[in-house]
């Protein structure tokens, strides 16, 4: 099985097994393809073990039989990686104590010793687990990514809303510019968060019940309450960045 | 640094022309707003008419990127003293060729 979805992952590149030239791809490469091409299973590259789906969905970082470390699955979702649902509403605590236990696991210093192979495995396992991290963390880029998943994304060029609310986003940001009163900043800063607050949870419901036009709505509305809030912070030099 | 941006719109970026407010409440300034969802930006674009429909004051605000900022400056230039039809000819296209900005800063300057 595994051989004969080689040979077609091969064929699938534009490559096939020819022993007079030799072969000379590297066993990465042919994991990556041949795991993108058969849904049953594939070879862990160190001990050749089979990685059946069901064992690389529990582990996509570590090989169950030799526990060697695996390359990166481009094809599993930030949820997947982060072992989540793929749910608008996740426990963040949770998500923050795992990305401390893989980084633990996955950080290239722990592979300084290993060979250059694993070296890079860790290094592109660990840079995923970051990217993935830093996406699911903040309901902003979390909601973002979501839409592109479902297949909503929210891209440049974009334009919309109401000018109404527009207006409503300028003046909140000319009112925000010529201010220097701390109090006043602040006060802006907690009815934004308040504002905030509120299209979270709608964005909640939204996504609870699928509607992701919705949801790309509501999102819209909170990019740009977001940046406001990034300009309180700013300026009141409480900033998280 | 700059390597990426034509000397002219980092001037238009550093000494922005007509930033400011017309009064909106006048019956001869248009007010326009666009805003960028993907970047969480929003502009404001006004102009002052007289009576033959020659555009006799324009002002820009924005809270985007530099390249917004010089964008909407070169647009306030270009649209001063035109008739309001030769200012609807203007495009997104001639402000980024003009100020050569680069493909990805594109939507910067397609307000208008």
């Amino acid at each position: 099985m595994v051989q004969k979805c080689l040979t077609s992952s091969l064929n699938g590149v534009g490559l096939t097994l020819d022993r007079s030239q030799g072969l000379s791809i590297r066993a990465s490469s042919i994991w990556m393809v041949q795991r993108r091409l058969c849904s049953t299973s594939s070879r862990c590259w160190n001990c050749n073990a089979v990685l059946s789906n069901d064992q690389f969905q529990k582990s996509p970082f570590f090989c169950f039989s030799c526990h060697g470390i695996q390359p990166v699955d481009e094809n599993i979702s930030h949820f997947q990686r982060m072992e989540c649902k793929t749910n608008y509403d996740l426990d963040v605590s949770r998500l923050q104590k795992f990305f401390r236990e893989l980084q633990s696991k996955l950080h290239p210093d722990r592979f300084s010793q290993k060979s250059e192979r694993e070296q890079s495995f860790s290094a592109g396992q660990s840079s995923a687990v970051n990217k993935a991290y830093r996406t699911l963390l903040r309901p902003l880029s979390r909601g973002l990514y979501m839409l592109e998943l479902a297949g909503y994304p929210v891209e440049e060029g974009d334009s919309d809303v109401d000018p109404s609310f527009l207006m409503e986003i300028m003046e909140l940001n000319e009112k925000l510019s010529e201010l220097n009163d701390l109090d006043e900043i602040k006060k802006i800063g907690d009815v934004n968060a308040e504002k905030l607050k509120g299209l979270m949870k709608e964005l909640s419901i939204e996504f609870e019940s699928k509607n992701y036009e919705k949801a790309r709505e509501v999102l819209m509305r909170l990019k740009y309450y977001a940046n406001i809030d990034d300009k309180v912070r700013d300026k009141l030099g409480t900033s998280t960045v | 640094m700059h390597s990426a941006f034509g000397a002219l719109v980092i001037d238009h970026y550093e000494n922005p022309r007509n930033v400011g407010s017309l009064d909106k409440e006048q019956k001869n300034v248009g007010t326009g707003l666009v805003g960028a969802p993907a970047c969480g930006d929003v502009m404001k674009l006004q102009i002052m008419v007289d009576d033959n429909g020659k555009i006799v004051d324009a002002k820009f605000k924005t809270f985007g990127c530099g390249s917004a900022i010089a964008s909407s400056s070169l647009a306030t230039e270009w649209v001063k003293g035109k008739s309001l039809d030769q200012a609807g000819t203007i495009k997104n296209a001639h402000i980024a060729k003009e100020l050569s900005l680069p493909p990805v800063k594109l939507h910067c300057s397609s307000k208008y």
